[in-house]
């Protein structure tokens, strides 16, 4: 995983539980999470650091409680 | 074209030591983010961010660049120019034209591949090109704002 602080894939099925589903990949990034009545959330294969991976479970509305330890 | 813009705020972690760039659409809610080991880079990466967000809605006709600034902040914040949103406006017009691009790709007398290309980041058409798109499309495109 090199330098990531975690996979993106980690959010994705947290997202994926939360009633988003994945659109396949966009120009940028390999996941495009969807829900009606959301903007869509790029995600990357590897999450750099904590405030990446806050700023797109922010976005997906996923209660603080469901984010992963090393986030809370 | 008018421009639009995003206002951004920037983090440093010193776990990573990496930045992360968080975008805040004109509600104040965040609209993207993106990381990197320079600030620039950050930055590039969120501006990718919200444009994979917009076009991925786009596609399915729905239109968020609404909540994008019209005038440039005061702080940090990108531009959204005619290079950047044609691309979205034209994902945008033929979702709600409900056409696929090889229907344009045939109104327009070039291949699909070719029609494909102008719907992705950097295209970069010329008037002639515009011109037919607006024309195919019956509306304009770079007035649309």
């Amino acid at each position: 995983m090199g330098s990531a602080f975690m996979k993106g894939l980690e959010l994705v099925h947290l997202a994926l539980v939360h009633g988003w589903t994945d659109a396949g990949p966009g120009a940028n990034h390999p996941y495009i999470l969807k829900k009606p009545g959301f903007r869509s959330v790029p995600v990357r294969d590897k999450i750099q650091n904590r405030f990446e991976a806050i700023g797109i479970l922010k976005q997906l509305g996923i209660p603080k409680a469901a984010w992963p330890d090393k986030l809370r | 074209m008018k421009a639009l813009f995003l206002a951004y705020s920037l983090e440093h972690d010193s776990e990573t030591r990496t930045w992360a760039a968080t975008g805040k659409d004109r509600h104040g809610r965040i609209f993207g983010v993106g990381s990197g080991n320079t600030q620039e880079a950050a930055v590039q990466a969120l501006k990718e961010a919200v444009w994979d967000s917009l076009a991925a809605d786009a596609a399915d006709g729905v239109d968020w660049t609404g909540t994008l600034r019209q005038r440039p902040p005061k702080d940090g914040h990108l531009t959204f120019d005619g290079a950047d949103l044609l691309p979205i406006r034209l994902r945008l017009a033929r979702a709600q034209a409900r056409l696929k691009q090889a229907d344009m790709a045939k109104r327009l007398k070039i291949t699909q591949q070719a029609y494909a290309k102008l719907e992705r980041p950097g295209a970069n058409p010329g008037l002639r090109t515009i011109a037919d798109l607006e024309h195919a499309f019956g509306r304009e495109l770079m007035a649309w704002a």
